[in-house]
């Protein structure tokens, strides 16, 4: 209690001084346009680099940032598509500068700024970490149920059944514990007792972008995020009001081999969302909802799934602002465990149709901001996320309820022009009611530091710490330090070279230490002695852009991992969750992204070499391939526009369960077409072209070809 | 710009787009396979059931191994789902070409897992019942008919948390015929008055123990029942399973005539072996 009123008389005191320090600063004015045309480009953003100063550009091109301390700073603007400006400028008490910018068209949609990789808005180019983009348009076009399939298109990312692998972090872990952290506007969302990803929480049609951040995260993000984070970002309602209803209907196609055709009746999906958003005066209010319905391509396939949305936010005054977003989903389906046989992949054993989960999950989520003084601003994050599901199977009614409190206090204070700091605090509690996992409690504690320096125009560096306290109610207490180190050298504004090495730390799920079921003839058992897993991750990489219109990006990284937590069946198949590996990954990630005939055409490719190892028995690690490869090719002609997306995931060298059965490569090709016509957009879509067959993990067989018409109308 | 230059432009356009997307197609799908195939090579045969289940079945399914004895649940083929009452039933298994050393039914009780255990029906070759017999798929495209397999319901094992363990001891030279050693236990066997072999469904199996090792300790997953008669097998390349291979194993020291019986997920101490090679 001592503490918090200590706190709280701090934070007071800090907002007493912040009215005598906004009198010394000045103003920044300015307006940005397109180089070429003379027109003004709203939504552009300027940034006082080194700082959290920043604005954006109203509909007229016109910005102001106000209050800035005195001093000498760099002024950056940027806006996807353009090339980011920047100026020297310097800041007189109670005076007003100016500062045009006319930015110059890039043939190439270059990424403007991302705000995972360093909790706070950085150029791209100044993060020392590999960071992937995935844009709302990409999700529009490729019109897919769930973010996941998407991911799979990001270059060094796949995907196993939902588990979703940044570098081959997280291999197949069931379901129960992920290495890859999930952030919605940077608050983790997920469950406190499996700790993986749901994807059915994250409406698609809400998001503005996702930022992938590849290599250990925990130096800011604690636990999970020891093989990188992905961060979704959502849209945010603007002053124009838009209402959008999106309408898709699809059906699968028959399977390749006749054998394989198990009924007659058409198998098909559809979804619908819709949703509003407006501003009025100093707020926003988006609400959405959504329904999913399938019949599934498998026996036993179906699903219907309902969610609604609500985002609310408001500016108290210039200083402080609050956002409040709140999500429940819920869902019912046939579950998928094996297939029958590979003669009959499509059907369920006799004995498993019928088996059903049902869940819901709920969400509610707060950020207020607030600027102290010119020097100081911090943010307070709650979040609050409960999941909750039970099995209906025919040997199995397991149940769990998880629920997880989240408090963050987030600070950034600016030393000066080239030094800045970024702590903070952050407190989880999870409490789990649950068949499968137990009645369990397990708390993390955790205080984080980030100082960012800027030693030179050309040279940044960026030291971070971060010490998280975990502890579950059966005793175990766990103490990680993850230090980080990173560095980005800038010899022009088309190249960036980075570096960097980061410790992270994942702690055991609930799912890990606690599960004791028998499900279908497999056998879970729990291991609550488990330690957590951690890691060094290494990585130096290359960002350049080529004449103007190919951007390459070169990485190379080494990640060690000691106490790497794997489910392991033993002679019997009975799975326990072990410390077993001392493992290793390394690898190269090369993609580029490049456009041609004044955008008429966009080709991005992307390959990953790993070499996922375990020292221990010297093999490939279980359910990590060796190659990923994904291209994709988009045209964009007037109101119409077609694209083809490739992926390739070589053969997985060793899996755990059925490691005799046959494997093959994933080899896919999905292809759009689309138009847009006033208020309409129409999509059509045709996903593995080839009708491919191929399996992500043993068993289980992925879609067959299939085919969807999209329709959306911005009201 | 002139209307000519527009066409000009248009044209490249064309061009170069169509080649770009007829490239990119047909590198990717020159060497086009269609990925996962299904099985046709199989096994065709009745099953035949007599008895009843000692408990509340989960399911039925058939299985095969290419090894004998499987060193563990990994090594066998779980097959589909068959009808778990009944008297009897036509099955085909598909298998992928290749000599199976193990075929038969395994069952599994509602609440608990697979295990090498679960088997509780084997194919014999006429009156055999020690070795299993193996069935050989030759090609992508053959059938073998006529592999039937009976299921005496009654001695199906049911699966529960026992174990018996022991050590063993190996002194002299290790002839250099044995491939693999097992600890089994029966509920099956005698010598005198007559001699009574076991079924191997009677038979529960150790852990492999390393050939050319001086000791190791053995775990046989046992099922609740009582056991007449433990002993060390040594199994030899290209050989079955047979009274030979019991009579080799009692003159070097591997075999006990203790009675032990086994309780629901109990863990007994059974015999220790002193194995002299000689």
């Amino acid at each position: 209690m001592a503490k918090k009123l200590f706190f709280l008389i701090l934070i007071l005191n800090l907002s007493h001084q912040s009215n005598a320090q906004l009198n010394r600063g000045g103003n920044i004015i300015g307006r940005i346009i397109d180089s070429k045309t003379g027109d003004a480009l709203p939504g552009a953003n300027v940034m006082i680099k080194g700082t959290m100063f920043g604005a954006s550009t109203d509909l007229d091109g016109y910005y102001k940032i106000a209050q800035v301390p005195a001093g000498a700073y760099v002024l950056q603007a940027t806006m996807m598509g353009y090339k980011s400006e920047q100026h020297d400028i310097v800041i007189q008490a109670n005076q007003q500068s100016t500062q045009d910018f006319k930015l110059i068209e890039t043939a190439i949609e270059t990424p403007a700024l991302v705000v995972t990789a360093g909790k706070k808005a950085q150029s791209f180019q100044d993060v020392p970490n590999s960071v992937s983009l995935v844009l709302s348009e990409e999700i529009a076009q490729r019109n897919v149920t769930y973010l996941d399939e998407i991911l799979e298109y990001t270059p060094g990312v796949n995907v196993l059944e939902g588990d979703v692998n940044i570098r081959g972090s997280s291999g197949y872990s069931m379901g129960a514990g992920s290495r890859v952290l999930l952030l919605v506007d940077g608050i983790p969302m997920m469950p406190g007792d499996s700790g993986d990803i749901k994807w059915d929480i994250i409406p698609l049609s809400q998001i503005d972008r996702v930022e992938v951040v590849k290599g250990a995260g925990s130096a800011l993000y604690g636990s999970h995020a020891l093989g990188g984070v992905i961060n979704i970002i959502s849209k945010e309602p603007t002053s124009q009001p838009l209402a959008e209803i999106k309408f898709t209907a699809g059906l699968y196609d028959d399977p390749y081999h006749d054998e394989w055709k198990w009924t007659d009746k058409l198998r098909h999906y559809n979804r619908t969302s819709v949703s509003h958003a407006s501003r009025f005066k100093n707020s926003g209010l988006l609400l959405s909802a959504g329904r999913i319905e399938t019949t599934g391509y498998q026996q036993n396939g179906w699903s219907k799934n309902y969610s609604l949305l609500g985002r609310f936010d408001t500016k108290f005054n210039s200083n402080s602002s609050l956002l409040i977003q709140s999500n429940y989903v819920t869902s019912e389906g046939g579950e998928i465990f094996l297939w029958k046989n590979q003669n009959d992949v499509y059907e369920m054993p006799v004995t498993s149709v019928g088996d059903e989960t049902n869940s819901y999950k709920f969400s509610l989520n707060g950020v207020y901001r607030q600027l102290i003084s010119q020097k100081f601003t911090y943010k307070v994050r709650t979040s609050y996320f409960r999941n909750y599901w039970k099995h209906d199977y025919h040997d199995n009614n397991d149940f769990s309820k998880a629920e997880k409190y989240g408090l963050e206090i987030q600070g950034d204070y600016l030393v000066n022009s080239t030094h800045s700091f970024t702590f903070g605090f952050e407190g989880i509690y999870d409490v789990t009611n649950s068949a499968m996992f137990g009645d369990h409690n397990g708390s993390t504690l955790a205080l984080y530091l980030q100082d960012d320096i800027r030693v030179s125009k050309l040279i940044s560096t960026t030291i971070g710490l971060r010490f998280d306290h975990h502890a579950v109610d059966t005793g175990i207490r766990d103490d990680q330090f993850n230090p980080k180190f990173g560095l980005t050298i800038k010899p022009s504004n088309l190249t960036t070279f980075r570096g960097s090495i980061g410790r992270g730390f994942r702690s055991p799920t609930m799912a890990e230490m606690f599960t004791d079921t028998n499900t279908s003839g497999f056998q879970v058992i729990p291991n609550p002695e488990l330690k957590a897993e951690r890691a060094w991750s290494y990585e130096i990489g290359l960002n350049h852009i080529l004449a103007n219109n190919v951007l390459v990006d070169i990485a190379l990284f080494h990640n060690d991992y000691w106490n790497f937590i794997e489910p392991e069946p033993d002679i019997q198949n009975t799975v326990q969750f072990l410390n077993v590996n001392r493992a290793r990954i390394r690898g190269v990630d090369v993609s580029a992204k490049s456009s041609w005939f004044n955008k008429l055409l966009t080709i991005g490719l992307g390959y990953t070499y790993l070499d996922p190892i375990d020292l221990k028995t010297n093999e490939t690690l279980a359910y990590r391939p060796n190659h990923l490869f994904v291209g994709s090719l988009n045209v964009v002609r007037g109101f119409a526009t077609a694209g083809l997306d490739y992926r390739y995931i070589s053969r997985l060298d060793n899996v755990k369960v059925y490691p005799n059965e046959d494997r093959v490569a994933q080899k896919v090709i999905d292809g759009h077409i689309g138009a847009n016509w006033k208020k309409y957009t129409l999509t059509i879509n045709v996903n593995n072209i080839l009708n491919y067959n191929y399996l992500q993990i043993e068993r289980n067989i992925a879609p067959m070809r299939n085919y969807s018409i999209s329709l959306l109308l911005n009201l | 710009m002139k209307k000519g230059t527009k066409v000009v432009i248009k044209t490249k356009y064309r061009i170069i787009y169509f080649t770009v997307l007829t490239l990119l197609v047909s590198g990717i799908s020159c060497d086009f396979d269609p990925g996962l195939e299904p099985i046709n090579s199989n096994i065709e045969g009745t099953i035949t059931y007599s008895g009843e289940w000692p408990g509340t079945p989960a399911e039925v399914r058939l299985v095969a191994a290419t090894s004998f004895p499987p060193s563990g649940l990994s090594d066998l083929i779980i097959g589909e789902s068959i009808p778990i009452n009944g008297s009897n039933y036509d099955y085909k298994f598909y298998l992928k070409p290749g000599a199976y050393n193990v075929l038969g039914v395994a069952w599994r009780e509602q609440g608990s897992s697979w295990d090498i255990l679960s088997i509780c029906g084997l194919y014999f070759e006429g009156t055999d019942s020690l070795s299993p017999a193996s069935v050989i798929l030759p090609d992508e495209s053959s059938t073998v008919r006529g592999i039937d397999i009976h299921v005496d319901r009654s001695n199906a094992k049911r699966i529960t948390d026992s174990r018996i363990t022991g050590m063993i001891k190996f002194t002299g030279a290790w002839p250099d015929s044995i491939t693999e050693v097992r600890v089994i236990s029966t509920t099956q066997f005698s010598l005198v008055p007559t001699v009574k072999l076991p079924s191997l469904l009677d038979i529960s199996f150790s852990n492999s123990i390393p050939v050319e090792s001086d000791s190791a300790e053995y775990v046989i997953n046992a099922y609740p029942g009582t056991f007449v008669a433990t002993g060390v097998l040594f199994f030899r390349a290209n050989q079955t399973l047979s009274l030979t291979d019991i009579l080799y194993s009692y003159t070097v020291g591997g075999l006990s005539l203790t009675q032990i019986v086994v309780q629901e997920n109990q863990t007994i101490n059974g015999p220790n072996f002193n194995i002299n090679f000689k």
